[in-house]
């Protein structure tokens, strides 16, 4: 069930708190040894922070909500793992501040997901807990780094979820899974007690069904925190309030390289969605992005150096504990000049001038979230236009980009190829999520790309996944 | 083009700053930095001149 509907039955008394967290409970139990989505299940104490919901006077937008957080942020007394042996030891004392906030809103938080070793890849396929199975087809990965929360949104393992994202580690997963998901602003969600990747790009968002639960979500983690001093002190708009305006003479930019370089699949459902959104009264324009091919060299210039930064102590004293990719991801970075780092930069400078720019033709950008379909696990390459292609290197022209320019991002469900989901990337400006999430909104109130789910969760896969 | 270091090289810088990497780990770097460095030279041959502040 969505976090909209799960919220509104919680609140109309059609079900408890602890009824609701017991149902995820045991779907969890039933059916997460096939797609190993979390790492950690607080069964337990969900429970008890259910039932003392049920004894308060506080009923917040997300009252008795079960979600989930990817590994990387901090619950108070659950392990923070990252994936990774690194940290198999680490216990926080505090909740993550996006944590305090979803518990000030009323949720309950049931597990941490699983994910790729540090947020560093988009795989998902972690050597120390194990791969997160594509919910859609068990044998491929479901990208990363917020593998866990694709594959518990597609489950239904979780109403909603908060994953991150430094270079698409929220839109790809959401993309391969057939779930929504936004990549907020750089600087509208505080990082405070959430492990960092490279703190210029990394932001926590919301992982869930449809654009109306990214909105709740965000409403409930959004805003300034004095104990994160990137957070930004901007005004939050009320997200699920403007969700239901229409998209009539909204300008939506085609970034066409983008369109066209993708796989012939994808190419042909992200352009039936654009139809869709043009009959919904979307003026649809085609654009260039200027540096756009260079936005993930320029991206790299800072991310590499940045992360091999935060990880300097532990590669110098528990370097065999990576994976092997992630150790020479960090490794990598300590091999980057001053020099290059400078150049990115400048570069970054010029490429959100020129995006910027972009922004006063159009309303919002348009593309595919992902080229390619998810990868069998174990395959690192994908076949992309009759070409073998390196994976992580084919994500990058569509993810990087919006990164590297803090813009927010969603990915919309548009789309089933071979019985894989394909996803829309929409791109607004700076603090633009309210025209981001409207739009998709307006995408899936006259589709239904988002309610379609995989077998495996299906009612009745609790019962087949017992047998 | 930058020719991508040996692995003499970046052992040398790695152990610099500290870290002892193994033969595996340098040979997975030096394909990253294979794709990277010419991209890198790229990017700054892009950019204008800056100002010297003089």
């Amino acid at each position: 069930m969505s976090v909209a509907r799960l919220a509104g039955a919680l609140r109309a008394g059609e079900l408890s708190p602890r009824e609701a967290v017991e149902r995820y409970l045991r779907r969890i139990e039933a059916i997460d040894a096939d797609v190993n989505a979390y790492i950690t299940v607080r069964a337990e104490e969900a429970l008890a922070e259910a039932d003392a919901l049920m004894r308060s006077r506080e009923r917040g937008p997300l009252w008795g909500v079960p979600v989930a957080v990817k590994d990387v942020i901090d619950v108070a007394g659950t392990p923070t793992t990252a994936a990774s042996r690194v940290l198999v030891d680490r216990m926080p004392a505090e909740d993550a501040h996006v944590v305090a906030r979803l518990r000030q809103a009323g949720a309950v938080v049931v597990g941490k997901l699983n994910l790729h070793e540090f947020a560093y890849g988009a795989l998902t396929t972690s050597p120390h807990f194990g791969p997160a199975r594509n919910p859609w087809s068990p044998d491929r990965i479901c990208g990363g780094s917020s593998g866990g929360n694709g594959a518990a949104i597609a489950a239904g393992l979780a109403a909603g979820t908060l994953g991150t994202d430094t270079a698409g580690s929220i839109r790809i997963p959401s993309c391969h899974c057939g779930a929504t998901g936004l990549r907020p602003s750089t600087g509208r969600v505080s990082n405070r007690g959430v492990v960092p990747v490279a703190p210029t790009f990394d932001t926590v968002g919301p992982i869930a069904r449809a654009a109306e639960d990214c909105a709740l979500l965000l409403a409930a983690v959004a805003g300034h925190d004095p104990g994160d001093p990137a957070s930004l002190d901007a005004p939050v708009p009320p997200y699920a309030e403007v969700l239901s305006g229409s998209i009539r003479g909204l300008r939506v930019g085609v970034v066409t390289s983008l369109v066209d370089g993708a796989d012939a699949r994808v190419d042909e459902a992200v352009e039936t969605a654009l139809a869709e959104l043009r009959s919904l009264g979307a003026e649809l324009v085609p654009v260039e992005v200027p540096l756009l091919e260079h936005a993930g060299t320029i991206q790299q210039a800072m991310q590499f150096p940045e992360a091999t930064e935060v990880h300097l102590e532990w590669l110098r004293t528990r370097l065999a504990d990576y994976g092997a990719d992630v150790r020479a991801r960090l490794l990598v970075g300590l091999f980057v000049t001053p020099d290059v780092r400078e150049a990115g930069k400048r570069a970054r400078e010029v490429a959100c001038d020129e995006v910027r720019r972009v922004f006063e033709r159009v309303d919002l950008l348009a593309a595919p979230t992902m080229p390619v379909l998810p990868p069998r696990i174990g395959s690192e390459t994908v076949e992309l236009r009759g070409r073998e292609t390196l994976y992580r290197l084919a994500l990058i022209p569509y993810n990087s980009p919006w990164s590297l320019v803090g813009s927010p991002v969603a990915s919309v469900p548009c789309g089933l190829v071979d019985g894989l989901p394909v996803g829309l990337a929409l791109v607004g400006p700076r603090f633009g999520e309210a025209t981001v999430l409207r739009a998709a909104h307006a995408f899936q109130q006259a589709t239904d790309w988002h309610e379609r789910r995989p077998a495996l969760a299906k009612p009745g896969a609790e019962r087949a996944a017992r047998r | 083009m930058a020719a991508t270091p040996s692995p003499a090289e970046l052992r040398r810088i790695a152990e610099m700053r500290g870290v002892t990497p193994t033969d595996e780990d340098l040979e997975a770097v030096r394909a990253f930095l294979a794709v990277l460095l010419p991209a890198f030279e790229e990017l700054e041959r892009l950019l204008p001149p800056q100002a010297s502040g003089g």
